[in-house]
């Protein structure tokens, strides 16, 4: 279960956190939770709800501290050496579709990631953002729009 | 493009490389299986704690490889340690509660 839910995690606190350490960190406590959690109640009714609801927090706060630190960092932090082992090809799409899934407003951004990215099933992705089925839909609709629209060149 | 070739992206730009999938999965399941002892451990050593410096050898399950808490602070009842390293600790009195409750990570880093 962890195993095959890791990948879809790190790939959604990475659409969310838009930094690799931090996505991976933030996906690795998510996993740890659900083993907790089973370990000491059970299995939750929607394990996968369950984790994807702890990487959410996780993923928020890591944003909300990166921004706390960033001033520190600035002058802290030695500057990091490019990755030699992307090509150049991979690191623009992914800037690309970072950067244009970056514009979308948070709760269509959150929206589209849970299903796209994540996989998840309309139900459980509207479970894990405490909204409606109908608002899940709507929201990830408009995502999906503004994103193409993005990627195609247009205004999000 | 159109709405279903954008979810394909997505996921081809997202997603780790399997290798790294599978790391973050083999450490999860160790921070998510902290032993008993080492639970026992931090709360002996969070009655020691006091502003300053406290060593958390202790803690590590290789000897000879102590982290050593730079910073010790009191949050909610708990004393909370980050090593050197920047690895943050619970050493205090609830430090077997749920991490997602804590929303902080129980004996991460070097004691797994």
């Amino acid at each position: 279960m962890v195993h095959e839910l890791s990948p879809r995690v790190i790939a959604y606190c990475r659409g969310l956190i838009r930094d690799v350490a931090l996505a991976e960190d933030a996906a690795q406590d998510a996993l740890a939770a659900l083993v907790q959690r089973w370990r000491r109640k059970g299995a939750p009714r929607s394990p996968e709800a369950f984790v994807f609801a702890v990487a959410r927090r996780r993923a928020v706060r890591a944003i909300v501290r990166r921004r706390l630190l960033a001033p520190f960092e600035a002058h802290a932090a030695p500057v990091t050496a490019p990755q030699p082992h992307l090509r150049a090809e991979q690191s623009s799409e992914l800037e690309r579709v970072l950067g244009a899934v970056s514009r979308l407003s948070r709760r269509d951004r959150e929206a589209l990631l849970l299903v796209a990215v994540a996989e998840m099933d309309y139900r459980d992705a509207a479970s894990v953002l405490g909204v409606s089925l109908p608002a899940l839909k709507m929201r990830v609709h408009r995502a999906r729009q503004r994103l193409v629209a993005a990627l195609d060149g247009g205004a999000p | 493009m159109n709405e279903e070739q954008i979810d394909t992206v997505l996921r081809r730009a997202l997603s780790p490389a399997p290798a790294m999938a599978a790391r973050v999965a083999e450490r999860a399941l160790r921070q998510g299986g902290g032993s008993p002892q080492r639970r026992v451990g931090a709360i002996a050593l969070g009655s020691l704690a006091v502003a300053g410096l406290l060593t958390l050898a202790i803690l590590s399950p290789r000897p000879g490889s102590p982290a050593r808490a730079s910073e010790v602070y009191s949050v909610d009842g708990l004393v909370v340690g980050v090593s050197s390293t920047g690895t943050t600790w619970i050493v205090g009195p609830d430090a077997g509660v749920d991490a997602d409750q804590t929303r902080m990570i129980v004996m991460r880093g070097e004691a797994q």
